[in-house]
């Protein structure tokens, strides 16, 4: 097609080429150049090995490799096992109130990953936990006295436990899809055949899902990799060390090294681009191997579960209760109080709302809400707009390099939050970006996540945009409107919901995002999630962080209903 | 120690105290010269280590309101810098050409790179005043809070006999494995590490001891307080008597005791300094004047429990009297940063350089 190689294509191409490198390629370049020197980024050292031969000559960075994989492979184990179980319990079982459970998994989405944490350290702490002042009391009553503990939640098992709970909704809706959709043929000439339920699941219903289990799988193994905050809040305090704390901790502790921080990086990235990798190949098979979805009408059996029905179901509602109950009620309990405490009469005389009155009183957490709406509506907005953009120069056009255009957005989906943040200050710190005053702004915070969430937005886009044929575009081209007008009347109504959808999916993301926001934290850029954490970490203000905690949580319920409803509009205007 | 060098030591102790009371005397009124430069700015934004308020009492606030009762023409923005990482937040906003504050605070290795990059303003604080005793070595800073260094327990978990005499070598004894606390940076093992307290072979030792006991290290000084106060660890070592204080004065609790374990480390305070490219430079000045002379010490001390030990009457002042105490000489503290690396490398914490 000829206007697909004009120079209005050539031109819009290249600049989104340019803002792709900036956003990506450039930060990585100057982290991977910053590896290689020893010093302050305000006072950089000379080029050296130093920071290779100190990382890998170092009997504790193959500790905390350990710890990282075994952190995300036995937090993915407890989250892939938990949310398949569900699924198939929702979709494929006559377990009671399904439909009620299919809703109340959604709401661990409200409790960010850091609240989550945090609430279990005032349940799980070894002497003062909550949970464990109760275990203690109950051993008491038997005769057995200890002292502390018996669980202790600043531990590798705190963390994994932490981890693979957290993760069960994202995997669950990944994974839901396919139970619903999968072809019953299979399942039922496994009956026919003798098999009993069991034998069916384990033989025949979970090898056809293996490959969108599979997807699910790795996909939550990138995200164990990567997470933050468990190894933050419970996983430092314990003395067990991942890639992610790591580099936090060479570039906000004691003795900073960004350049050491810098050198974990490059292997992390590495090991994440490897997943990404196999991420990929594992969404290609599914789609191309296993076609499970056809286009015959059915409606997949469901199994009857007979007296297990209410113990699959008090299975979920115990889920439901540690997930989401206990950890909201102790934060509910811990913001009411003046120092935190386990429940006693004594302690519900103290009850009051007065860290409420300070979190509200507090002009910093005006400005920290007010940030955080800036950057979550600015990164939303531009990374489904930049999305968009790449995703109409390669399905639309026929400019030569689209597909390392694709290519190179897609690979921003495996640079973790902490290396985007680590490379963004070693580039805004150091001259030629130093001059753009980017460092300390919202802005700087905004275009860290849009590198993050582009990778997502743009599969969103891809697909919606392939969906729509070209013809209608040519219609508009006969009728003599122009290429802006053709796009915003009739490409983008057309696109709309995904565009919605992609919106949200990103806005929800990044008004509760951490890592980014905690490393490129400045006086003036605060979000309220860094405000939680400094009231936590700095403040040492359990209470006050529990009170902004909840209100968080209840601002992200608003936030996730609104967006529901502003899809489904979305939806019934197509 | 000797007896003879503990009689050398309260002699100095003596002696110091002796010289620095004219000092501090007369610097109650700052020069002239920067008072009228003050009046021109009317203003100043200081973030510094104290909090605004402690349990809704006045802590940083009282001693703000004291300097603008004596300056009423002066208008002050105040924001905590807390920890480690708020001080580094600083660092890379000065980098960026943001200047955060008139006045604000880094430790000295920070400084230093501060000082490198030409980013601190140069004064020559001597000739306005400062005691040579609070001069950082590079005249770029000014220590301005005192630290007293000693072992916090919980009463409920430790009975003050055991408490009280508890000493620096029980942090490293394996009676106390798994409930020793302490903060990542354990100053007290720098001060420790010096030939003329500890000495290298027994500091590297005490700390290869605290990691075979797995103490606990903290990565706040505040939370490690809150923590031990809930009782999820009976001793931490190296806490700051102020915090101690603190806990007692304004959220009244009384279930923690604190031992002054000889030698009493008394690191250096919080180095406070100028920014390059600061609006308010003549009033910066003015209150780094005040804070360090008598008046700003007194009330730090009597909302924050940590003037200067020199001014009879502080708290530290009081406490240390008879105390053996380890300070910090001028060429180790130079080579904190080594010290420090050793040290973590012997305890078995990770990240250094």
């Amino acid at each position: 097609m000829k206007e697909g190689r004009s120079a209005g294509a050539w031109l819009f191409f290249f600049f989104v080429v340019v803002v792709l490198l900036w956003l990506i390629l450039i930060p990585l370049g100057q982290m991977i150049v910053s590896s290689f020197r020893t010093g302050h980024p305000v006072a950089p050292g000379p080029f050296t090995l130093k920071n290779y031969l100190v990382a890998y000559f170092n009997p504790l960075t193959y500790r905390m490799i350990f710890n990282t994989v075994l952190f995300a492979g036995a937090g993915t184990a407890i989250t892939v096992s938990i949310a398949v179980l569900f699924a198939w319990l929702i979709e494929r079982t006559d377990m009671p109130l399904r439909n009620l459970c299919w809703s109340l998994l959604l709401i661990p989405m409200a409790m960010p990953g850091l609240l989550f944490s945090i609430a279990y350290v005032f349940l799980l702490s070894p002497r003062s936990g909550i949970v464990n002042v109760f275990l203690r009391a109950l051993f008491g009553e038997i005769g057995i006295e200890v002292s502390e503990g018996p669980i202790n939640i600043y531990s590798l098992g705190g963390m994994i436990f932490l981890d693979g709970i957290r993760g069960v909704t994202t995997v669950f809706l990944l994974v839901v899809g396919a139970f619903r959709m999968m072809d019953p043929a299979l399942e039922e000439a496994s009956w026919a055949a003798g098999a009993r339920n069991w034998t069916t699941l384990r033989r025949v219903t979970l090898p056809v899902l293996w490959p969108a289990l599979l997807a699910a799988i790795i996909y939550e193994f990138s995200s164990s990799m990567e997470s933050f905050e468990a190894p933050l809040v419970v996983g430092l305090p314990g003395g067990v060390y991942v890639y992610s704390t790591m580099i936090y901790i060479s570039t906000r502790e004691p003795l900073p090294n960004y350049g050491l921080g810098a050198t974990f990086a490059v292997s992390y990235i590495l090991m994440a681009v490897g997943f990404a990798y196999f991420y990929q190949r594992a969404i290609l098979r599914q789609s191309e191997r296993f076609t499970t979805v056809t286009g015959k009408g059915y409606r997949p059996r469901i199994m009857a579960l007979g007296r297990w029905r209410y113990l699959a179901l008090g299975l979920f509602f115990g889920y439901f209760f540690i997930a989401v109950a206990l950890p909201l009620g102790v934060l509910i309990w811990t913001s009411l109080l003046p120092a935190y405490q386990p429940p006693s009469m004594e302690a519900l005389a103290q009850v009051s709302w007065q860290n409420y009155r300070l979190v509200f009183n507090e002009p910093q957490v005006l400005r920290t809400a007010w940030n955080t709406v800036v950057i979550t509506l600015v990164t939303a907005t531009t990374t489904v707009a930049l999305a968009f953009s790449v995703s109409w120069l390669v399905v639309r056009t026929k400019v030569r390099g689209r597909f390392a255009l694709d290519g190179l957005t897609f690979a921003s989906h495996a640079i973790p939050g902490v290396v985007v943040a680590l490379s963004f200050i070693l580039l805004y710190l150091q001259p030629p970006f130093r001059y753009l005053g980017l460092y300390g702004t919202v802005w700087i915070i905004s275009l860290a996540l849009i590198t993050q969430y582009v990778a997502f937005a743009s599969r969103s886009t891809n697909a919606a945009i392939t969906q729509i044929h070209r013809e209608l575009e040519e219609a508009g081209e006969v009728s003599g409107a122009g290429r802006l007008r053709i796009i915003w009347q009739i490409t983008y109504p057309l696109i709309r919901p995904a565009f919605i959808a992609a919106w949200i999916w990103v806005a929800a993301h990044a008004v509760r995002a951490f890592s980014i926001p905690l490393l490129l934290a400045s006086r003036e850029n605060r979000t309220l999630a860094v405000m939680l954490w400094h009231y936590w970490d700095e403040e040492a203000n359990q209470p006050a962080a529990a009170a902004l905690g909840v209100v968080l949580i209840l601002f992200l319920t608003l936030f996730t209903f609104s967006g529901r409803v502003l899809i489904s509009r979305g939806f019934s205007q197509k | 120690m000797n007896a003879a060098h503990r009689v050398t030591e309260s002699l100095i102790t003596l002696l110091l105290v002796g010289w620095f009371l004219p000092a501090w005397a007369q610097q109650d009124k700052a020069p002239q010269k920067l008072i009228e430069g003050a009046k021109k700015e009317a203003k100043v934004k200081l973030g510094l280590t104290m909090r605004w308020q402690e349990a809704g009492k006045p802590s940083g606030q009282k001693i703000v309101e004291t300097f603008q009762a004596r300056y009423p023409f002066i208008k002050v923005e105040y924001e905590r810098v807390g920890g480690s990482r708020e001080r580094e937040r600083v660092l890379t906003e000065l980098a960026a050409g943001k200047v955060p504050y008139d006045v604000t605070v880094l430790s000295g290795t920070q400084l230093d790179i501060v000082v490198k990059a030409n980013l601190a303003e140069p004064v020559d604080w001597r000739s306005l005043g400062v005691h040579p005793r609070h001069l950082h070595p590079d005249r770029f800073g000014v220590y301005y809070r005192s630290q007293l260094v000693g072992i916090l327990y919980n009463r409920k978990l430790i009975p003050d006999a055991v408490g009280s005499k508890l000493t620096w070598e029980d942090c490293a004894n394996p009676k106390w494995k798994k409930k020793v606390a302490m903060d990542n940076r354990p100053r007290y093992l720098e001060i420790f590490y010096q030939p003329h307290v500890w000495g290298r072979e027994k500091t590297l030792a005490h700390a290869r001891q605290l990691g075979a006991n797995q103490t606990i290290f903290e990565r706040s000084r505040s939370a490690a307080v809150s923590k031990l106060t809930l009782g999820e660890y009976p001793i931490i070592c190296g806490a700051n008597y102020s915090h101690y204080r603190e806990q007692i004065a304004y959220r009244g609790i009384n279930h923690i005791g604190f031992t002054l374990a000889e030698p009493v480390p008394v690191p250096h305070g919080d180095i406070v300094f100028i920014p390059r490219g600061a609006t308010s430079v003549e009033t910066a000045k003015l209150w780094v004047v005040w804070s360090v002379a008598e008046e700003g010490q007194r009330v730090l001390d009597s909302v924050e429990f940590d003037g200067s030990p020199f001014i009879a009457g502080t708290e530290p002042n009081k406490i240390l009297k008879g105390k053996k105490t380890a300070t910090y000489e001028p060429q180790w503290e130079s080579k904190a940063e080594d010290l420090l690396k050793e040290i973590l490398e012997a305890v078995g914490l990770p990240v250094v350089q």
